[in-house]
């Protein structure tokens, strides 16, 4: 419980650390929110009233201040940009990422383990190098490309699949579901290919240790080596492994939003970098940091539960 | 591990049969139907006073009118007025109000409503609000008022007769404060929903003054860029797309009109005539004589945009001066020559600044650096974010040169007031007590055949000056998909929805 106590407070320092960096780089970058809602022919008068009114004249450590105690009573703000709330505009998307996160989740998590295991049954044999093969093609293929390859053989082809035909689970969740398949796909295939393949090593590496050799002698046949001892010892590196591609996938694909037309938080974090959007990209910069931080943790805690040796 | 195969085979077939259901949209006949316009830039806001881009304006037509409405033609027209009267003197508007126009949420345009919208354009104490771009040409305004419920006046505290363009303001409730939000007018067409970086819909709006449109719905999907809209494009799912690049219009002949328009923009290789080798016109002139417009509008428009040889695009008809367009003929032995007596018989090297997200400026630099190459000189392009590019280049002056597009209101006098040697706007640190002289003249001229005498001399002076070095007004390539008819390129930034129909 003191571990858990512990690791809790690291999280919140590290939050309040890549917050209070986010706002100092804001202030570095040339050009602000007021510049760039007033366009080219504003005067500077104009400019710097409407910089007043938006408190962006205020010292840094008076906006941060401002920007954290709002944080503390979950009020994120309103975006310069759009005249929205910060939360209502990333509530907005956030449908759209996780959607997208937890398909491509599921795919890895489905296909990662069997393939990792088929891979490991005989090293270097047939299927292992065929695996292996697989793995280094869908590591190496970018994901635009991969994207676009599948849209352009399942959309315009095949007529099974509408590129832009993302919608709101709300208005329908079958479609919601069906549309975000295909770039779950194209997210899922990198990470799948490295989640088997470090599978397959960490099996391959279990294989040889001295207890799988005891359990044999011991009486048990392949299989139940495989099942109980082997895989048992070699899911407990992947999981932090896996940790990481769940903060990855939660973040949002930029490459694939954009690919895709998919209203999610990637693209919303590019658009209001340019738009000089303070609120909405501290906001989002505190999710993924918070998403990285909280699944690391996680992974650690878990970590211990599995593994009676780590201390 | 049965039961999770099991699952997801469950899934795919779903997966399978909803995408089967998800083609094909779209309306028919000759009254109705929907349209899905695709398009690259998101609204910069959805107030039509705060809104700032040419993008935004485009849309923003088709929601919100003025006092005045452009036409295609370039000629403004009653529009939430019935007809005005520019007195004598030419200090004082006066507008008669036309009768039942109503806003979309079913209230009558009232006198106060236009009082208040165009005090709030012009940034009067009253109406003040930070975040409205004031428009500069509203400063000759003195007093704006209603003497009675059917009228407006206007009075100003300088003679002028070019006011009426911008008087396009739009008309808004007043007070109503949901205008970023919930935007309310009085145009043909009515907002219904926004949703940032992904689409604007709007719907017919029955009770409008005017013809009514025949479309009843129109989305506009805003995509990262035109290669992300090219399998929907390809697909059929998109209706109307401008802006797009050449080539990507030829792959979509089969299934689409493609239109060629101009984009109303003066697009130069702009010179900080103030920085040193640039401080010489004699060098100004040899880029100008360097640099192959031909190449570049074959590279970004395949040749379908307008040279220009002046700070004036031709769709500004009445004041274009044509025969500026081939001054400085192309001509790379002349431009080394120039160079050589300038004292820069070994060239010199200097940066070209580009906002990274406007693809054909960035495409027109990379033309120019070659050609630049031939006489000598060494340029390099820095890419910039837009805006970095506003504070630094625009407003800051802190640059050496630039390519960029400028585009204008309709009114004469506009595209050129930049280059008066007290201009704010005047980021080209051009100055010439002969422009000032002749612009101020265009100014107070009364009929736009003497306007037209004054700013041909301001362009001519622009032009022996070499000011810059101008390029052309590239060419606007809109796919328009087969039949789908009443695409209408206006000289100004807008998409006029209100006459697309589909074919009967």
């Amino acid at each position: 419980m003191r571990y858990v106590g512990k690791k809790l407070i690291a999280l919140l320092v590290t939050l309040a650390a890549i917050s209070f960096v986010t706002f100092f780089a804001f202030t570095i970058i040339p050009g602000d929110a007021a510049t760039n809602i007033m366009g080219m022919d504003a005067t500077e008068e104009e400019i710097e009233a409407l910089r007043e009114a938006m408190g962006l004249n205020d010292n840094i450590f008076v906006r941060y201040g401002r920007w954290l105690l709002g944080v503390l009573r979950f009020d994120l703000g309103t975006s310069l940009q759009y005249s929205i709330g910060v939360s209502e505009l990333i509530g907005g998307r956030l449908k759209a990422t996780a959607g997208l996160a937890f398909e491509s989740l599921l795919i890895i998590l489905v296909l990662a383990v069997p393939l990792g295991l088929l891979s490991a049954l005989k090293p270097n044999g047939a299927l292992d190098n065929c695996i292996t093969t697989l793995t280094q093609v869908g590591m190496a293929v970018p994901q635009f490309f991969l994207g676009i390859m599948l849209t352009y053989v399942l959309g315009v082809l095949l007529h099974v699949f509408r590129m832009g035909g993302y919608v709101s689970p709300g208005d329908n969740f079958g479609a919601y579901i069906s549309f975000l398949f295909v770039p779950a796909i194209t997210v899922a295939v990198p990470k799948l290919s490295m989640m088997t393949k470090y599978l397959r090593d960490c099996i391959v590496a279990e294989k040889r240790k001295d207890y799988v050799r005891t359990a044999k002698a011991k009486g048990n046949d392949a299989a139940r080596v495989l099942s109980h001892h082997i895989l048992k010892n070699a899911l407990i590196p992947s999981l932090t492994f896996f940790a990481m591609i769940v903060a990855d996938v939660f973040a949002g694909s930029i490459v694939c939003e954009q690919v895709f037309s998919i209203p999610g938080v990637g693209r919303l974090l590019i658009a209001s970098i340019s738009n000089r959007d303070f609120p909405v990209v501290s906001a989002i910069v505190l999710y993924t940091a918070a998403l990285v931080v909280v699944t690391n943790t996680l992974a650690d805690i878990l970590y211990r539960a599995v593994d009676p040796r780590v201390n | 591990m049965k039961k999770f195969l099991f699952l997801v085979t469950l899934m795919s077939l779903s997966v399978l049969y909803g995408c089967s259901n998800a083609t094909g949209k779209g309306g028919a006949g000759s009254d109705g139907g929907n349209v899905v316009v695709g398009i690259t830039q998101d609204l910069d806001s959805l107030d039509p006073h705060v809104a700032v881009a040419a993008g935004t304006d485009e849309i923003l037509f088709n929601i919100f009118e003025g006092l005045v409405k452009v036409d295609e033609y370039g000629n403004v027209n009653p529009a939430v007025a019935e007809s005005y009267v520019l007195s004598d003197d030419a200090m004082k508007y006066t507008f008669t109000l036309r009768d039942n126009v109503l806003f979309h949420n079913g209230d009558a345009v009232k006198a106060e409503d236009v009082v208040y919208s165009l005090k709030r354009c012009a940034g009067f104490q009253d109406a003040y609000d930070p975040s409205v771009s004031v428009e500069s040409a509203f400063s000759v305004i003195s007093e704006i008022y209603s003497p009675d419920e059917k009228t407006v006046v206007i009075e100003l505290n300088t003679a002028n007769t070019e006011l009426i363009y911008y008087l396009t303001c739009a008309i808004i409730p007043k007070g109503y404060d949901k205008q970023a939000t919930d935007p309310i007018g009085t145009g043909p067409f009515k907002f219904s929903s926004y949703t940032p970086l992904k689409s604007f819909v709007m719907e017919r709006f029955e009770d409008y003054w005017g013809t009514k449109p025949a479309l009843q719905k129109v989305t506009f999907n805003i995509y990262a860029n035109s290669d992300a809209a090219l399998p929907e494009l390809m697909a059929g799912n998109i209706d109307i797309m401008t802006a797009l690049e050449n080539d990507v219009a030829a792959q979509l002949k089969d299934n689409y009109n493609i239109e060629y328009a101009n984009y109303n923009l003066v697009q130069a290789l702009f010179l900080n005539n103030d920085f040193e080798p640039f401080k010489n016109p004699d060098v100004r002139k040899a880029l100008c004589m360097a640099v192959d417009r031909d190449q570049i509008n074959n590279m970004i428009s395949d040749g379908h945009g307008s040279l220009i040889g002046s700070g004036v695009f031709p769709g500004l008809s009445a004041i274009f001066a044509k025969d500026l367009v081939n001054y400085y003929p192309y001509d790379p032995d002349a431009a080394k020559e120039l160079l050589k007596n300038a004292g820069y018989a070994d060239g010199f090297s200097f940066t070209i600044t580009i906002p990274s997200s406007y693809t054909p400026h960035v495409h027109s630099g990379e033309v120019i650096v070659e050609n630049l190459k031939k006489i000598g000189v060494t340029a390099k392009i820095e890419l910039i974010e837009w805006s970095s590019w506003l504070t630094d280049v625009y407003q800051g002056r802190k640059y050496e040169a630039t390519v960029i597009g400028l585009d204008a209101n309709l009114a004469p006098g506009d595209i050129l007031k930049r280059y008066r040697s007290t201009a704010k706007n005047n980021f080209i640190n051009f100055t010439s007590e002969a422009f000032d002289t002749a612009y101020a003249n265009g100014i107070n001229a009364k009929t736009i055949d003497e306007k037209a005498v004054y700013y041909k001399e301001c362009q001519k002076i622009l032009t022996e000056n070499a000011a810059s070095v101008y390029i052309q007004d590239p060419a606007q390539i809109t796919v328009v998909k087969k039949g789908l008819t009443g695409y209408t390129p206006y000289p100004v930034y807008v998409l006029d929805m209100s006459k697309i129909h589909y074919e009967k």
